[in-house]
């Protein structure tokens, strides 16, 4: 089973989602992108913690844009309406989901379910509808007149993790803990035998402390002290021992030490272990309800902004799992403003959620054509840079790290500070940049393209072709600059020496720092003049490759060329 | 002991009850009068339930009349069965509309089958008039043309079996069809041809339904329309996935035989290789007098025994006629009163309706209160529920035998959106209150109910099944 689309309509300020969605989902976003609202709308259908009261919504989580400006506006009196649903795939091999998901169908062959949250004003059949009734309840299918009961929604199980959860006392809390299960799990499987033993140790450990005079006297006095203070009638039986020697009480009285040996609490662990515990208690418990227990048959995990407290490793290591999309009996739903995690994820399954005027908008990377080599490469990509472009409010593709280094340096001379402006400067490492636009496009993130020219021997320019290719792949049609595609003359280092006249002694002065005697003559030997291409290109070499070379000249005042000036321009207006 | 465990046991007394309690496959049970078929039923669907089916699995129990649709639920309720989304119990009609037809139509592309309105009877009998007055001349006998259409769709006769009825029969039964659809309009023979239809034609309302209900109860299986066996058929011998099929009957008892039902539907499922044929034999109703004289009228079936001692027939001989029957009943009615036996437990029987008539005529001159089952107004879910609530008010909270939660959970479900707790204390308020009246005739109650909400609830356009608290379907019509 899997959730395969998630429709969200007037919630607080997701007017209007309509999302593909992949067994593991990796929600980003900024703050207040509605990521949290997001998750919310998903427990309104599927959480069985959520009593009926907590589904009636009040007027105020109505998307403010249905609004008609006035102070008296009220989205109940004009009869608006709050939804939330989703499409099940993939469940027609299990009987129960079957059973629970039977009269929930959209689609026959092959089946395909829909549940839907709805608050709306209910149809009393009256005609005066001055002050609406509204009912908030979740339905099935596309009859929105029969409720599904949440007996049968709990057979896909939601887990909810909120943020900032205090994992040590919900694993304390008995009710909660995620141990209880896997305790009481344990105590059932014990043979009988085992346990009388147990019976039988723990009996004799208790006699024997008890033996000592010591606490045989502490024994007594407590019982004279309560005969003495109440009379022998009321005075209570008392006993000391170490612990029960019921054998089932005591293993669902056991508690989780850290620390090996010295057997500390657990508040005395960091935040960031025990919430790997927590995790780590939770995915137990599951594989033993799905393995053993007739009441749920898929799990959804809504996870919200776990990276808190966790190193970078750990949330690379453990969300790397929680992702895992060979688990066909749990879908995973992650919430996060953490580039490990996001780097971790399949980028198909990324989506990004942005503000766009008054609402949120939603894109899933996973609606962009690319193919599978196409898809490894980005993963590797983001894995690489830890996805560094998935939060980037734009972005710019360039082809190498010199463009990297330099384009920051260059927009200063603009007065443009890229942080500020949320453009990310991303370096391809190579020219295939049809993967990369097209994936930006698919999250909705803004993007321009600064390729060399790299004229061939004939005289042609190999960027112009490549440019154009790229336009014909975004099926569009018109310039490549419309389209935010900027092509240089010949190569980057190159444009950039000729593209300003002040360019010449910050680009000659950094070539001579960094090449040795002989190098150096030739460039004194220039005169301050243009020596043509090739020539200043070799010496670029000679003094120890593009990327030494940038990083140096990073350190001077140099004027960005034209196309490269148009690539920024344009990235600022989108 | 809980009442299950309790049940079990006595059934495991009776060699037959037990066999058929244990067959772990199809199993038919031929049930004379008096067996012990409800309870072994009922307490085999509660077994069941609770070590067989898993949740979210459930059952259907289905039977003929909204009155022994009422029984089943409340023996089952005393059984302590919890209930859950899938636990149907209740009519036919019930299950084609509110589990078959109504939850797949949109599904398989008929939409307009998801919110359907039945006919009353009086529209259709206007509708059949309608169509008959467009194809028999006035002078012509058609007082047989309504009852031997409804017998060929109850049926689901062939185009050959049509065809002996004649062409003006057919005409009239096509003319009807699509009078009652310009109506917008189903009548009951419909909800069931329908229902077959969705099933036999699309196989992922059999997997859904069979994933939901594994284990089929099917009680009165004499009765039942040959529809109703095809939907069985269907669900419980198809090649895939089936449901386990426990069915109770009695070919001796079908009582709607004229209506086109086809008793010898139960025979033949017996006598399936895959299905385990259990013949039922003791009587526990009965004193042994009846029982001897019922065998002699049983004629080469196997014998009937009794299980307790007494009981007398008696045949008294009346040569003039049938008011001398009318006053000898009464006399006979008023002996029984006399001895002590409750107005309820007397019944008196007749072979026509209109004989019932006078007869109830004769019995209230002599200021004995009768009343005739089924002439004065059908059992519906509403009239149950206002002879719920007269019990209720009148004959004290205790021995009337209905709970006020039942009655405010019928309640609700007849208001369905309307519904608000103002309702219910106005419900409440009314039966409690309802002593202070004294004596008075029982319209004035029906009044009241009407008044209070039954009146809307009844008028309500494209409400004709509705989900009740426990997720069973209900018709309602008065």
């Amino acid at each position: 089973m899997r959730i395969d689309r998630l429709l969200i309509r007037n919630f607080r300020n997701l007017a209007h989602i309509d999302l593909r969605l992949l067994p593991g989902t990796v929600v980003v976003g900024e703050n207040r992108a509605g990521k949290s609202n997001l998750i919310h709308a998903l427990r309104l259908i599927l959480d069985p913690t959520l009593s009926f009261v907590d589904r009636q919504l009040s007027k105020e989580d109505f998307w403010d844009g249905l609004s008609d400006g006035t102070d008296s506006w009220d989205p109940m009196t004009e009869g608006h309406m709050i939804e939330a649903s989703i499409d099940i795939v993939d469940f027609e091999h299990d009987r129960k989901l079957v059973t629970a998901l039977g009269n929930a169908l959209l689609e026959e062959k092959p089946m395909r379910a829909r549940l839907t949250y709805r608050f709306a004003p209910v149809d009393t059949g009256e005609d005066a509808a001055e002050a609406h009734k509204y009912r908030g309840a979740v339905y099935g299918g596309e009859n929105l007149e029969k409720t599904i009961p949440t007996e049968l929604r709990s057979y896909l199980h939601l887990v909810f993790l909120h943020a900032l959860r205090d994992v040590e006392s919900d694993i304390r809390n008995w009710r909660r803990s995620p141990l209880r299960a896997l305790l009481e799990a344990a105590a059932t499987a014990v043979a009988e035998e085992d346990l009388s033993n147990v019976r039988e140790a723990m009996r004799e450990a208790n006699e024997q402390l008890n033996d000592l005079e010591e606490v045989k006297d502490l024994g007594h006095s407590i019982g004279d002290r309560l005969v003495e203070m109440v009379g022998p009638n009321q005075a209570i039986d008392t006993e000391l021992a170490v612990a029960p020697d019921d054998p089932l009480r005591l293993i669902r009285n056991m508690r989780v030490f850290v620390d090996g040996d010295a057997h500390r609490s657990l508040s005395s662990a960091s935040l960031g272990t025990l919430n790997v515990l927590y995790l780590a208690l939770h995915e137990l418990g599951l594989d033993i309800r799905l393995l053993d227990d007739s009441d749920i048959a898929h799990v959804v995990m809504a996870i919200e902004e776990p990276e808190a407290h966790l190193h970078p490793h750990l949330q690379r290591l453990i969300f790397r799992r929680v992702l895992d999309d060979k688990l066909k009996t749990r879908t995973t739903l992650v919430t996060t403003q953490s580039p490990h995690i996001a780097s971790v994820a399949d980028p198909k399954s990324l989506v990004a959620l942005r503000t766009v005027g008054n609402q949120t908008v939603a894109a899933a990377a996973q609606s962009a054509s690319l193919n599978r080599a196409e898809w490894d490469d980005i993963a590797r990509y983001l894995d690489a840079t830890r996805a560094e472009l998935v939060f980037a409010r734009r972005v710019l593709l360039v082809e190498g790290f010199a463009e990297q280094v330099l384009l920051p340096k260059l927009a200063k001379s603009l007065d443009m500070d890229l942080d500020k402006l949320g453009i990310s400067v991303c370096a391809i490492h190579g020219t295939h940049f049809g993967a990369y636009a097209q994936f930006c496009e698919a999250l909705g993130i803004p993007w321009a393209v600064v390729t060399d020219g790299d004229i061939d021997k004939n005289g042609l320019s190999n960027g112009e072709t490549r440019a154009r290719a790229l336009v014909d792949l975004l099926d569009e049609t018109g310039e490549p600059a419309e389209h935010g595609i900027f092509v240089g003359d010949r190569t980057f280092e190159y444009d950039v020496l000729v593209g300003s006249a002040g360019n010449f002694t910050p680009c000659f002065g950094t070539l001579a720092e960094l090449c040795a005697a002989p190098s150096v003559e030739v460039i004194q030997s220039w005169g301050g003049n243009d020596p043509g291409h090739d020539d200043f290109m070799r010496m670029i070499n000679n003094a120890g490759g593009k990327g030494r070379y940038a990083q140096r000249l990073a350190l001077q005042q140099v004027q960005p060329p034209k196309y490269v000036i148009n690539s920024l321009r344009y990235l600022e207006q989108q | 002991m809980s009442a299950l465990t309790e049940s079990i046991r006595e059934l495991r007394t009776n060699t037959r009850q037990w066999e058929a309690f244990t067959t772990r496959r199809h199993c038919a049970v031929l049930a004379p009068p008096g067996s012990g078929k409800t309870k072994l039923l009922t307490t085999r669907l509660a077994f069941d339930l609770a070590n067989r089916i898993p949740k979210p699995h459930g059952a259907a129990c289905i039977t003929l009349t909204n009155a022994a649709a009422e029984e089943l639920r409340r023996r089952v309720d005393l059984l302590g069965v919890e209930d859950r989304p899938h636990l149907f119990i209740g009519t036919v009609h019930g299950f084609a509309l509110g589990r078959v037809i109504a939850p797949f139509a949109t599904l398989v592309g008929r939409p307009e089958l998801a919110n359907i309105t039945i006919a009353n009877k009086q529209q259709c009998l206007e509708t059949y008039e309608e169509a008959i007055a467009e194809v028999f001349k006035p002078y012509e006998d058609t007082r047989n043309v309504q009852s031997t259409i409804e017998f060929n769709r109850q049926r689901l006769a062939t185009d050959e079996d049509w065809a002996l009825s004649g062409e003006k029969i057919q005409e009239v039964a096509r003319r009807y069809e699509v009078k009652l659809r310009t109506k917008g309009l189903f009548d009951f023979l419909d909800i069931v041809t329908i229902a077959v239809e969705l099933v036999e034609r699309h196989e992922v309302i059999r997997r859904v339904l069979t994933a939901q209900y594994p284990h089929l109860y099917v009680d009165e299986y004499q009765d039942l329309a040959p529809g109703l066996d095809r939907l069985v058929r269907s669900l419980c011998f198809d090649y895939v996935v089936n449901s386990e099929l426990f069915a109770v009957g009695d070919v001796d008892q079908a009582v709607f035989g004229f209506t086109g039902t086809r008793p010898e539907l139960l025979d033949e499922l017996a006598a399936r290789s895959d299905v385990t044929a259990v013949h039922l034999e003791r009587n526990y109703r009965c004193g042994a007098e009846i029982i001897r004289i019922a065998n002699l009228m049983r004629q080469g079936k196997p014998p009937i025994v009794g299980d307790r001692d007494g009981g007398s027939v008696s045949a008294t001989r009346c040569p003039n006629g049938f008011d001398d029957q009318c006053q000898r009943s009464v006399q006979a009615v008023n002996n029984a009163i006399a001895r002590g036996i409750p107005l309820h437990e007397i019944a008196v029987i007749c072979p026509l309706n209109s004989q019932c008539g006078q007869i109830t005529e004769a019995l209230r001159a002599a200021e004995i209160p009768a009343f005739v089952r089924g002439s004065e107004y059908r059992l519906t879910p509403v009239t149950a529920f206002i002879e719920g609530c007269a019990a209720w008010a009148t004959l004290g909270r205790q021995c009337s035998n209905y709970r006020l939660g039942e009655l405010l959970a019928s309640w609700r479900t007849f208001l369905g959106a309307r519904w608000s707790r103002a309702d219910d204390v106005r419900l409440t308020e009314l039966l409690m209150d309802y002593e202070k009246f004294g004596e008075r005739p029982a319209y004035h109650l029906v009044r009241e109910l009407l008044d209070l909400g039954v009146q809307r609830a009844l008028q309500q356009e494209h409400l004709p099944t509705i989900r009740s608290r426990s997720g069973r379907c209900m018709m309602l019509s008065l």
